[in-house]
């Protein structure tokens, strides 16, 4: 829906990096909602903030916009130090989870508030908002208030309002939560396009780990007011450097047990056998550890079949999910643990419920983590 | 019970044409004490009124002589302008107490919220009588007022008997009726809507101006119409704070029917206040949808 944006506004919004050095956020005696946060976010690049709720990354984000006073540390913006701003000098744009459009003004003068704010001529502000709503495409909506329009226009609006005063950064807290599922893909792809056109840095919020992985440049995970892993969605999705991690972004197979060191590989021992995960070089030679696998990186194969792959393991087929564009099953191991194997239709090996077959990945597809304590087959 | 009303949804329309009508007839029965006594007690005396006004006339004279009279006697409308410009100047005093009132209400918190609520409610629950001889106490030459200033040093002034006095006993009366209303508009504002404003280069003020102010304006609105049509028909405030010289609508009235049996002029006078009402509400109430449309209209 958004067109193609005219080339003097793509190349007016030049990002600017965003630097975010040891930032805490403390609430009175209460453990803190911030801790410790560092985060470098390059000019133009589009990073996501996720996490569950209450892991701070809306008050990190509120911090960057300004509504949260830092309790310690700096945010910097380009070489300027932005964390003793008011918001409305920060020059930030700002998306909201409720669009937050000004109900008693019309789609122009919502689109034209931060301009007029900015002492913009009438002909000036008349040809920027003209051009913005080109981009989104509702220029014929321009007398329009915002309760006559559709979620997904208001919130079209809303990033309209948030770029015509050409910010260097844009942030955005859940924008796309309360659209419907369709319309929400939709926007994450219109959204993506306006970062490559506009050029400036994105600073997105989302708890939804879908979201994060299509639209982001980077992902900042947050877990209980810290930054839990930095790093690209597949950098993320296929080396997660903590169960945490492992857990939130897709489905994950987990064994845990005791890890040993060999020259090659290192060695998971438990109950069900010995797995193999490539060897990484910051996990202790010995200890308590757990193995991540993704349930698309297994195989079921008949249980008399000789495995390919390092890694094996024997279970019973609980269940076989037909998803269309591939099939689940599941499997419980003799520990009574339940693991999922996702295989497209030409890896799949005619197989009954109830039928004990052997399950194979290659060490490649595991994931060495640090746990604490525990053991368990999957 | 519990089938009869799975079914319900099922039966034919013909059942439902029936049982309609039945209910609207209960509905109706629940209404009628409250019509009756409506009847008796309000429309009945108030139509009276509004006859004699045009009957109730001199010999010979015309039907509308009572309304004649009162637009060329001078001091009536000496007194009916006064009346609406104490109503004005209650009016601005009640709504400059009660916006910060209002706004203080909606950004507080548990205990402190009750608090103030239970501050803008006081004056309902003490009666006027009482309310107005604390304030002739307070007020009087020797009084609590004139007493706190001659510690500070002040020389005491006289205020009992003023307009002053008036518009602040008014004002008392009425405030919690500008606050309740304010304050309901106020609460309705979504809160992102001012860090909207801040993020898109408004400064606090600015960001209260045009988008906070704007948006309880309907309630401001409300809340001065209230305390304005109120105002008009004030008696046992301005009789007791203020002076003969200074008497207002209702006070004429009832000397008009107390002292000179004059039930027509009086029942003239009554009409004309209260149809001065009828048209302040109507320009108020258009004045407040106009702006609730334009922010409330379906999408097409």
């Amino acid at each position: 829906m958004l067109k193609s944006s005219p080339a003097n506004l793509a190349s007016q919004g030049l990002g600017e990096a965003l630097s975010i050095r040891n930032l805490t956020k403390r609430y009175g005696a209460n453990a803190p909602a911030v801790e410790n946060v560092s985060l470098e976010i390059q000019a133009g690049e589009f990073v996501t903030f996720l996490g569950p709720s209450g892991s701070g990354k809306t008050t990190t984000l509120s911090m960057v916009a300004g509504f949260t006073e830092v309790t310690s540390g700096n945010i910097f913006l380009g070489q300027q130090p932005i964390d003793e701003l008011p918001p409305h000098r920060r020059n930030i744009g700002m998306v909201f989870q409720s669009y937050s459009l000004f109900p008693h003004m019309t789609v122009f003068d919502n689109v034209a508030f931060p301009l007029r704010r900015r002492g913009l001529g009438k002909a000036e502000i008349r040809q920027k908002v003209g051009r913005v709503l080109d981009l989104i495409q509702l220029t014929d909506k321009a007398a329009r208030y915002p309760s006559a329009m559709s979620g997904g226009q208001q919130q079209r609006v809303a990033l309209a309002r948030a770029i015509v005063f050409e910010p260097q950064l844009l942030l955005m807290d859940e924008p796309l939560s309360a659209l419907d599922k369709k319309l929400r893909e939709q926007m994450q792809l219109e959204i993506r396009r306006l970062h490559k056109e506009l050029k400036i840095t994105f600073i997105f919020v989302t708890h939804d780990q879908e979201e994060a992985l299509v639209m982001s440049d980077r992902i900042a995970v947050f877990n209980e007011g810290k930054l839990a892993q930095v790093g690209s969605p597949s950098d993320l999705y296929e080396r997660p450097q903590s169960l945490f991690v492992a857990n939130f972004l897709g489905d994950s197979n987990i064994f845990r047990g005791h890890v040993h060191t060999e020259s090659e590989s290192h060695i998971l021992v438990n109950d069900c056998g010995r797995f193999f995960a490539p060897r990484s070089g910051e996990m202790s030679a010995s200890g308590s550890a757990a193995i991540s696998v993704r349930p698309e990186r297994m195989r079921v194969l008949p249980v008399a079949t000789r495995c390919e792959d390092a890694n094996r393991v024997v279970g019973r087929v609980s269940q076989i999910i037909y998803i269309g564009s591939s099939r689940k099953v599941e499997a419980s191991l003799p520990d009574g643990t339940v693991i999922q194997v996702r295989e497209q239709p030409r890896d799949q090996v005619e197989v009954q419920e109830g039928a004990e077959v052997a399950i194979c990945w290659p060490a490649s597809a595991s994931t060495l983590l640090p746990v604490h304590q525990g053991a368990n087959c999957g | 019970m519990a089938e009869v009303i799975a079914r319900m949804p099922l039966e034919s329309d013909a059942t439902h044409r029936r049982a309609a009508p039945k209910l609207r007839i209960t509905r109706t029965a629940l209404l009628i004490p409250v019509l009756l006594f409506f009847a008796a007690f309000f429309f009945y005396p108030l139509l009276t009124m509004m006859a004699r006004s045009v009957t109730d006339v001199p010999e010979g004279a015309g039907a509308l002589s009572n309304f004649q009279w009162f637009f060329t006697e001078e001091s009536n409308l000496r007194i009916f302008g006064r009346t609406l410009t104490t109503a004005a100047r209650v009016t601005v005093f009640c709504v400059l107490v009660a916006y910060p009132m209002a706004y203080a209400m909606m950004r507080a918190r548990g205990a402190w919220k009750l608090a103030i609520l239970g501050v803008v409610l006081l004056p309902f629950w003490i009666s006027t009588v009482v309310r107005n001889f604390a304030w002739v106490v307070i007020l009087q030459d020797r009084g609590v007022l004139n007493y706190l200033l001659g510690l500070g040093g002040v020389p005491a002034i006289s205020i009992l008997g003023t307009k002053t006095a008036v518009t602040i006993g008014m004002a008392q009366v009425l405030l919690p009726f500008a606050v309740l209303p304010i304050y309901n508009a106020m609460q309705r504002i979504d809160p992102n809507l001012i860090r909207a404003a801040l993020m898109l280069g408004a400064r606090p003020t600015v960001a209260f101006l045009k988008v906070f102010l704007p948006l309880s304006a309907p309630g401001l609105i409300a809340g001065a119409l209230l305390v304005f049509v109120l105002s008009l028909g004030f008696y046992l405030t301005p009789a007791m704070l203020g002076s003969a010289q200074d008497a207002m609508f209702a006070q004429i009235i009832f000397r008009q029917i107390s002292e000179l049996l004059a039930w027509g002029r009086s029942s003239a006078m009554a009409t004309i206040l209260l149809l001065t009402t009828i048209v302040i509400l109507t320009v108020g109430s258009l004045l407040t949808r106009g702006m609730r449309n334009r922010s409330a209209s379906q999408p097409e």
